[in-house]
């Protein structure tokens, strides 16, 4: 984010999608400039866009390519998916339908997991290593799970 | 089951042993289950020819099915009244459009959760 757009509140008009920006210290005005819908009566909370390792593992699960998802806010359906889907019934053998529920609902827990950790420590991973540690990060999601 | 080309063609003794066990646990006895096997898979007009002996074959000690087949009878095994009536679900994963490595991993992952279930 550029340093003009640090000092910056931007609001979009929930009515029109128009960008209303505010610079710091400058009032806040209540109505969008363009269709003067009222802000009031919403819930406004910070867009937090994918990662970068969320991105690399889009692209690894899907082949999406950064620039179609880094407006997205969180991993492409097709990509969760793939990864539920894969650690469902990557692995062939039969179950108990009791017990493949109960690996669905592990799954689920260490795809959450693992999408989390990836989400906030991607940066400290080095690029060569980060399938590996994609890898160890579900491992560490799969004993949490249990 | 994925299918991928560092798999070996044939079926393991492993699977095979999987595939008996279910079948078992189905109340299906071998012989029935090579005539079903047998009257799925004939050629159009061929139906009533009995070829249940060439299926059982597969399941005599060390001689195992090319893994298109075992695929087959895991499909066949599926839609009998038999296993959709118990209480086992045998998981289907269609390999591909993922990163190779990244798959891998993940099936390796799926194993783990399920050892630890078993």
């Amino acid at each position: 984010m550029s340093d003009q757009k640090k000092q910056n509140l931007t609001i979009v008009c929930p009515s029109c999608r128009e960008e209303n920006n505010f610079a710091q210290g400058e009032h806040v005005k209540s109505r969008c400039a363009k269709c003067s819908a009222s802000f009031y009566g919403k819930k406004y909370k910070q867009i937090k866009y994918l990662s970068a390792g969320l991105i690399a593992l889009s692209s690894m699960l899907g082949g999406y390519t950064a620039s179609e998802i880094s407006n997205e806010t969180r991993l492409p359906a097709l990509a969760e998916y793939r990864l539920m889907n894969l650690c469902i019934n990557g692995d062939s053998r039969v179950l108990e339908r009791s017990r493949y529920s109960i690996k669905e609902e592990t799954c689920s827990c260490i795809v959450s997991k693992a999408v989390e950790d990836i989400d906030l420590t991607w940066n400290i991973i080095s690029e060569e290593r980060y399938q590996k540690w994609l890898f160890e990060s579900m491992k560490e999601a799969d004993t949490l799970c249990r | 089951m994925p299918l991928s080309s560092d798999m070996p063609s044939r079926a393991s003794q492993k699977e095979m042993d999987e595939l008996r066990a279910v079948l078992k646990s189905c109340g299906l006895g071998l012989v029935s289950f090579c005539e079903y096997l047998a009257e799925e898979l004939a050629e159009p007009g061929h139906e009533e020819e009995s070829k249940a002996e060439t299926y059982r074959g597969w399941f005599k000690k060390n001689r195992f099915p090319d893994r298109a087949l075992l695929g087959k009878m895991w499909e066949l095994l599926r839609q009998h009244d038999s296993f959709k009536a118990s209480d086992l679900v045998k998981p289907q994963y269609v390999s591909g459009g993922i990163d190779k490595d990244l798959e891998s991993a993940l099936v390796e992952l799926s194993r783990r959760v399920t050892d630890h279930l078993k």
